[in-house]
């Protein structure tokens, strides 16, 4: 636990004064008698308690400042500032492929506007090259259980149609209109359709209502258009149209080559019983019935029951016309050819059809649970297609299937190649912010394709195309030419502060980051000087010295490894552009980058460009203090004791957790001594979560509550919190096998409410040394109990509140 | 009093309280250019402290007319300098000691004491475990977390007993007959990981003076590993909880309850 740093020993100079003037006014003569103001001598008193007291401030400041001098000759150094990133969803005039030039930097700007609050923010691709399509999302949907669902789609034109998120599952009506037609020409076409119209006749005495079968002929074409119709069921069993009231038995018999009958549902209508809408009917008493019982009476049939959104199978299609073969045997020999067509509402997903008129619809609903998106290409022509998936923060990325459409409109069986780009977890545009994870892949797409339909096995939060990564590291274009004068270290000061160096990508790079995204931003070209003489090329500060919190570049110096790229006086240095960040105010919010810059005729020509989530990962240079705390320790590989890992976890988790309380709790702490989680009394969904956690959680496990000491932690910040200790908890097991996991908690920080003197040094987690009422940040007030608060501490006290007109 | 060092004296006044910024009865205002700067004087249980020498840096007519002023019982300019620069004085003059365990700011000593990872629990923010603590921390940090060197901080630094009996398999064996291990109580670890560690007889859940017991009342007891603490327990008596915060965070304390003694009659 880290204590506060020790109460200031400066002196007030009145206080001494009016000592002083005690001590000596005793012995004057007369007794105590007011001193002469004029009196010289007092004027020197008071110039010299000012003296004192000016002395005292230097010399309250003397420890600190010997210890900086200290860290100082110690090669303790402030980590530099390092950018934030985020993800930006744009929209091309036309499809084309994002690439950054190695020496130059990258033509396309993206901004987010200033405000009240912050400056313009500027974002620079990270990735070297990206494909963006003139596309757009046209619907979501969720196989589920052998069903179609529509979970919506884009509702917006432009931008907003590049992104999607799931709405309420809603019945999805493409197979309503759903036909087979069996065609076949006869030399005797009036005979065989007589004995085709028999044949219907008798398969509707078999009790399959649910079938509906239409013999047309045309000159010696004869055909039989067969689909399924839930209402005609009804009619046959209640001619009037009205329900009689009580139970509904109805036929509902599969046809002889067959087993399969059409899955059905009670209609979801406000004038059913609740317990019945949207359920399947029940088994009827006899075989080949269904059942929907105690049904009001006098309901309207029509429209009662409705189809499950699933296409009728092959073989039960095959079925229809064995049977009708079966009935007259001289229909047998009549060849038919049997075709399915589907007419697409308005409003319903069209890939469907395309996949039955593939024949690929069996491949694409494999699996039990699928969510499928159709995207539509706007043009053709090579190039992959960026999708990005939007998931839970710390969830595994579903595996993603991709199929084509022609432009005959037919779904491609052949699975498109999908490859894993990158993996961020990214605050969302909730209140207050919670992590997600974007998963970035590319797929690849036939040149002649019109759409592609993605079948992701699991569910997702949203869906975004034409996404990449960006990072605040705008590039800072200078053009200087620096002569070297001599050889020796040679500073130059470059235009800005807080540049972006290999020493501070590495440092972004600790941040909990997927390896993917870590060699995206160590890809990132930096910096790009020349050599006047020879024209060589300083590519990323190779050789050379730079202070990234100072903006400083030393010639003639060595990097980091070791390197020293020797530059001999006389000879000049060109420096083109460099790479510099904001920090921490670049992370912005979700759709607060808006703007794009890029000069004309480059390719692809962005038209618009949105952040859906905002960006995180940004931190300020640190301040002198906080490299203090961070390198005046014990030095020690392994953390040992609860001490131990509340220091590395906070040195873990950098300026960002700054301020922050962070507690360990060991196994003995929070299991045999009594212990209560905040809120009282009543534990909220987390401390029930946190609770049944620590029953199964063994001594190879700690407890880390951490947050502020004046507020609580959001969501976004603890789900980061959990990534990065998590990274921690890992990295140390390899030496360190004792503790194997870490549950992170949130804390909560308690005011005291208390008129008697607390004693007790702040923050304080046990109850029992601080009874009284405690206010936690949402205006709880509870009666501290006599146990140890594992995730809350009193962190201040002040008075009771007096009720107004107590006094009276 | 001559053989006591006055920069040490300052120190252990000023880290009790006895000699701050405010009160300044501590401070010795007598003037004599004679004296040597930074002595200790009154007696021990009331020493003064005389700071720096300031008669010296003044004109010779001055000092001697105010030290007749004072010998005459007056109040002088030069007495009340002394009375002002002496906290300042004295702090500058003991200022090598300021980061060690003879260091007088208790602010400063449990900065120190954080950076070797002992939690305020354990010093409580007093001056004097404080100063103890920290001058074990040195010999006690490449051993911390281990049972013996941490009961051995704890009784050496806070002087307060404990309230249980902590020892391990190095100190007791890995199945002490002292306390009993076959009387431990299931608290620690969960049925699933002993069932891992089945021995031959296995775990035996049964309830005696009310405490849930699992080892077996016959044949081996599931042993001590060396990272557990045994703890003895009586009736009466407690967990020391600041001392679990010398301890590993993994650590296993395996708890036997002592039975009560039987009563004289």
């Amino acid at each position: 636990m880290r204590l506060s740093p020790p109460p200031s020993l400066k002196l007030d100079r009145a206080a001494l004064l009016q000592e002083v003037r005690e001590r000596l006014s005793r012995r004057l003569p007369g007794g105590n008698v007011e001193p002469d103001p004029t009196d010289p001598g007092w004027l020197i008193l008071e110039e010299s308690a000012w003296i004192a007291e000016t002395l005292s401030l230097r010399l309250d400041a003397w420890p600190f400042a010997a210890l900086r001098q200290l860290l100082h000759l110690m090669g303790g150094q402030l980590r530099p500032a390092h950018p934030s990133l985020t993800v930006l969803v744009t929209q091309p005039g036309h499809s084309g492929t994002m690439t950054l030039p190695p020496d130059r930097p990258a033509p396309w700007r993206f901004f987010a506007g200033q405000t009240e609050v912050r400056d313009l923010v500027e974002f620079c691709p990270v990735e070297p090259s990206v494909s963006l399509r003139a596309a757009h999302i046209e619907n979501l949907c969720l196989w589920k259980n052998g069903e179609l669902w529509k979970l919506g789609g884009p509702t917006e034109e432009g931008i907003a149609a590049l992104t999607a998120s799931p709405s309420a599952p809603e019945r999805a009506a493409v197979f309503d209109r759903e036909r087979i037609e069996f065609t076949g020409v006869s030399t005797t076409p009036e005979d065989t359709f007589k004995r085709l119209e028999a044949a219907v006749k008798e398969i509707h005495a078999r009790k399959v209502d649910w079938l509906h079968l239409e013999p047309e002929r045309d000159e010696n074409r004869i055909r039989l258009t067969a689909w399924i119709e839930p209402d005609q069921a009804l009619r046959n069993a209640i001619p009037d149209g009205l329900t009689p009231g009580g139970d509904v038995e109805f036929e509902w018999a599969p046809v002889d080559e067959s087993t399969w009958v059409p899955p059905v549902r009670v209609a979801d209508r406000p004038d059913l019983p609740s317990e019945w809408r949207g359920q399947q009917p029940m088994a009827g008493r006899s075989e080949g019935t269904l059942r929907i019982p105690n049904l009001p009476a006098k309901l309207s049939i029509e429209g009662l029951l409705t189809r499950v959104a699933a296409p009728m199978p092959g073989h039960a299609a095959e079925a229809i016309w064995k049977t009708v073969a079966a009935i007259d045997g001289d229909l047998s020999r009549l060849s038919v050819r049997a075709s399915r067509s589907v007419d697409v509402p308005d409003g319903e997903p069209s890939w469907p059809v395309a996949a039955l008129r593939g024949g690929s619809w069996n491949t694409l609903v494999q699996r039990d649970r699928t969510t499928f998106v159709q995207v539509r290409l706007e043009d053709t022509g090579t190039g992959r297609l960026r999708v990005a998936l939007v998931l839970p923060a710390m969830s595994k990325p579903p595996p993603v299937r991709a199929y084509a459409i022609d432009a005959a409109g037919v779904l491609l069986a052949a699975a498109q190649q999908v490859e894993s780009a990158w993996s961020i977890s990214l605050p969302d545009g909730a209140t207050p912010p919670r992590l997600e994870l974007i998963h970035a892949l590319d797929v690849n797409v036939p040149p002649d394709a019109r759409g592609v339909v993605l079948a992701i096995e699991g569910d997702i939060r949203g869906i975004w195309l034409n996404s990449f990564l960006v990072a605040n590291a705008p590039v800072v274009t200078d053009g200087r030419s620096v002569a070297v004068r001599s050889s020796v270290p040679e500073p130059v000061s470059l235009l800005f502060q807080d540049l972006v160096s290999p020493e501070v990508v590495e440092q972004l790079s600790g941040q909990p980051l997927s390896p993917g995204v870590r060699q995206l931003l160590k890809r990132l070209p930096l910096a790009h000087f020349t050599l006047e003489s020879t024209g060589e090329r300083i590519k990323d500060y190779k050789g050379l010295a730079v202070d990234a919190s100072l903006g400083e570049l030393t010639l003639n110096a060595p990097d980091p490894s070791g390197e020293l790229h020797n530059i001999q006086p006389g000879d000049s240095v060109t420096v083109h552009w460099y790479r510099r960040t904001q920090g921490v105010i670049a992370d912005v919010e979700s759709g607060a980058v808006a703007y794009v810059e890029h000069p004309p005729r480059v390719s692809p020509a962005l038209v618009a460009v949105t952040n859906p989530v905002g960006a995180f990962y940004g931190q300020d240079r640190e301040t002198e203090q906080q490299c203090m705390e961070r390198l005046f320790t014990r030095g020690s590989a392994v953390p040992v004791l609860a001490a131990d890992w509340e220091h590395a976890i906070r040195q873990h988790l950098g300026a960002r957790a700054g301020g922050w309380v962070v507690r360990v709790w060991t196994h003995a702490e929070r299991t045999l001594v009594p212990h209560a989680l905040w809120p009282l009394p009543d534990a909220d969904e987390d401390a029930l979560e946190l609770e049944a956690q620590l029953q199964t959680a063994g001594p190879d496990c700690i407890l880390v509550a951490l947050g502020p000491d004046q507020a609580l932690l959001v969501e976004a910040e603890l789900t980061w919190a959990r990534h990065a200790i998590s990274a921690l908890v890992q990295q140390v097991r390899r030496r360190f096998p004792a503790i194997r996991d870490a549950i992170v908690t949130r804390f909560w920080p308690l005011t005291l409410r208390t008129d008697g003197t607390v004693e007790e040094l702040l923050p304080c987690f046990d109850g029992h040394l601080l009874p009284g009422m405690a206010e936690d940040p949402q205006g709880r007030e509870v009666q501290l109990p006599g146990a140890l608060l594992l995730n809350a501490a009193v962190v201040q006290v002040l008075p009771k509140r007096r009720q107004l007109g107590a006094a009276v | 009093m001559r053989a006591r060092t006055p920069t040490v004296e300052w120190r252990v006044a000023a880290a009790r309280g006895d000699a701050g910024p405010h009160k300044l009865t501590w401070v010795d205002g007598n003037l004599d250019p004679e004296q040597r700067p930074y002595q200790l004087r009154g007696s021990i249980k009331k020493p003064t402290f005389r700071g720096g020498n300031w008669e010296r840096l003044l004109p010779p007519p001055l000092v001697t007319e105010a030290q007749s002023a004072q010998q005459a019982g007056l109040p002088t300019l030069v007495e009340a300098l002394h009375y002002l620069f002496a906290w300042s004085d004295w702090s500058v003059q003991s200022r090598a000691s300021l980061w060690s365990a003879q260091g007088w700011d208790v602010g400063l000593l449990g900065t120190l004491a954080d950076a070797y990872g002992i939690d305020k629990e354990v010093h409580q923010g007093d001056p004097e475990r404080l100063a103890r603590l920290v001058a074990r921390l040195p010999a006690w940090f490449p051993q911390r977390g281990q049972l013996d060197r941490s009961l051995q901080l704890w009784s050496e630094s806070t002087g307060e007993p404990l309230h249980a009996r902590y020892e391990s398999a190095s100190t007791v064996g890995d199945r002490p007959e002292d306390p009993p291990l076959r009387e431990e109580v299931f608290a620690c670890r969960s049925a699933s990981w002993w069932r891992q560690r089945q021995t031959e007889t296995g775990t035996q859940l049964r309830i005696t003076a009310g405490w849930l017991r699992f080892q077996p009342q016959e044949g081996q007891t599931f042993p001590l590993s060396p990272e557990d603490v045994l703890v003895s327990l009586e009736p009466s008596g407690s967990l020391d909880r600041p001392l679990l915060r010398l301890l590993s965070p993994g650590t296993c304390l395996r708890i036997v309850p002592l039975p009560a003694p039987e009563s004289a009659s």
